[in-house]
């Protein structure tokens, strides 16, 4: 036993050094995965408190074109206003309230930090679910798809951008309706990959990339990025694709997280098909 | 003595500072991460004791961790690269240094063996900090031009920093 203390004693710089690792490896795995909230948790509120006083200063610098952005925007949603219609023509028309349900709500959000350099990119914005954010929600920027919110705590939520290596969003090409499936592969913030498009479709360069409603995150047809490279995948019988990214992920600031409501009784639907598939398999 | 804390703690404050605050936004390309904040550990004075620089590289590399998304990587690689401070500085320095509180820098170990010293300690940091980061071991050499071009800028900007604070030593 004395021996022992005294080893230990001896050779303690190591211990530490062991113990000190140990630990790290510990935390690393214990939140690698799907458990990240519960240390957003631990550290949202202080480094989070940081980041926002940065951005409150560095906000300014960039106000022109954001206001431009949003100029933009809000004549774009003008014109799709009811009152910027001209009424052409004579019909009778019943409303009927019940025919219309709302399926999407939007909460805006502020990026409060965001990176574009590392192989797997997080953004988090200053909404929660005190706000309505649910986890798996897609977000949204004037420009096209930021993300998937990945956890959520009270006030803040981390978003799994397009551009991470385990991010798959669901996608058409807008011309042919054709899906895929975009990825990121972790070179360059400006281009995304476009997979699993069959050969026989029609394909061209500069073909717009967009949205679908099969991941239930995204409303229909928000865009993503425009078709630059195109090459054939002799093994998989498939299209790679390349695309240049709508979204300007490296001055992102104001963004919108879009609620599906619909989601559940899609997703719950879907899986009921599933599960019948399954059953048919086995008889 | 407190004024060293003193100092240090200011060191170590200013120095997270920069690299959340500049360096993390300076977004030149996905292989060029650099992370400077390790001149800390690199920059202790000789006869810090090694305990010390291992309770320091945990501190900083849990500040480190607190702003990223994910935590443990800081930690891990800056606390490897505190334990092995210590074996390359008694290899490469002679024994009345080791006991003085003179800092390693350009000055007192002049700019080829102090760049050779950094260049160690980043290599090792960023070696285990990247391959942590990705979590996976496919797209390995993608990850190792990571740490390759990072580590490059990295000691390119410690050197610029050490020409703004230290003078070089003079050939004796």
């Amino acid at each position: 036993m004395k021996n022992l203390i005294f080893f230990i004693y001896k050779y303690y710089v190591f211990f530490m050094f062991l113990a000190f690792e140990v630990f790290a490896l510990i935390v690393l795995f214990r939140f690698n995965n799907y458990q990240q909230a519960s240390f957003l948790n631990y550290t949202a509120s202080t480094s989070s408190s940081i980041y926002n006083a940065i951005n409150s200063t560095t906000g300014y610098f960039n106000l022109k074109t954001l206001n431009d952005s949003l100029q933009v925007e809000n004549s774009r949603l003008r014109s799709q206003l009811l009152q910027s219609y001209y009424q052409h023509g004579y019909t009778t028309t019943t409303v009927n309230d019940t025919q219309y349900k709302q399926q999407y709500v939007y909460i805006s959000a502020q990026v409060v930090n965001n990176s574009i350099s590392k192989k797997n990119n997080f953004i988090t914005i200053d909404k929660g679910s005190l706000h309505g954010v649910k986890r798996f929600d897609g977000v949204i920027c004037p420009n096209g798809v930021v993300g998937i919110v990945w956890q959520v705590t009270p006030y803040y939520s981390l978003v799994q951008s397009v551009l991470n290596s385990k991010s798959n969003t669901g996608a058409k090409i807008k011309k042919t309706g054709d899906i895929g499936t975009v990825t990121w592969d972790g070179s360059n913030a400006l281009f995304a990959q476009l997979n699993n498009v069959n050969t026989y479709v029609p394909v061209a360069i500069g073909d717009e990339v967009v949205s679908t409603t099969q991941s239930a995150s995204y409303p229909e047809e928000i865009p993503i990025g425009k078709i630059v490279n195109i090459d054939r995948n002799p093994e998989k019988n498939a299209y790679d694709i390349t695309i240049l990214v709508h979204t300007p992920f490296s001055r992102l600031k104001n963004v919108y997280v879009v609620r599906n409501l619909f989601k559940e009784s899609q997703q719950s639907a879907e899986v009921k098909v599933l599960e019948e598939e399954a059953k048919d398999h086995d008889n | 003595m407190i004024i060293d804390i003193l100092n240090y703690l200011t060191r170590f404050i200013l120095l997270v500072f920069f690299q959340i605050v500049i360096i993390n936004n300076i977004d030149l390309s996905t292989y060029v991460n650099p992370y400077i904040y390790v001149v800390f550990i690199i920059g202790l004075p000789y006869n810090t004791k090694p305990w010390i620089v291992l309770v320091l590289s945990l501190l900083l590399g849990m500040t480190m961790d607190s702003f990223s998304s994910l935590p443990g990587p800081h930690i891990a690689a800056t606390v490897l690269m505190g334990y092995f401070r210590r074996f390359y500085l008694i290899f490469s320095t002679n024994k009345d240094d080791l006991s003085t509180k003179i800092e390693p820098s350009i000055s007192t170990k002049g700019p080829i063996g102090f760049l050779v010293y950094a260049l160690i300690m980043v290599f090792i940091h960023h070696f285990v900090l990247f391959y942590l980061e990705a979590f996976s071991f496919n797209q390995f050499f993608s990850t190792l031009a990571r740490v390759f071009f990072s580590t490059i800028f990295t000691i390119l900007l410690i050197g610029l920093g050490q020409l703004l604070f230290y003078r070089i030593a003079k050939k004796a």
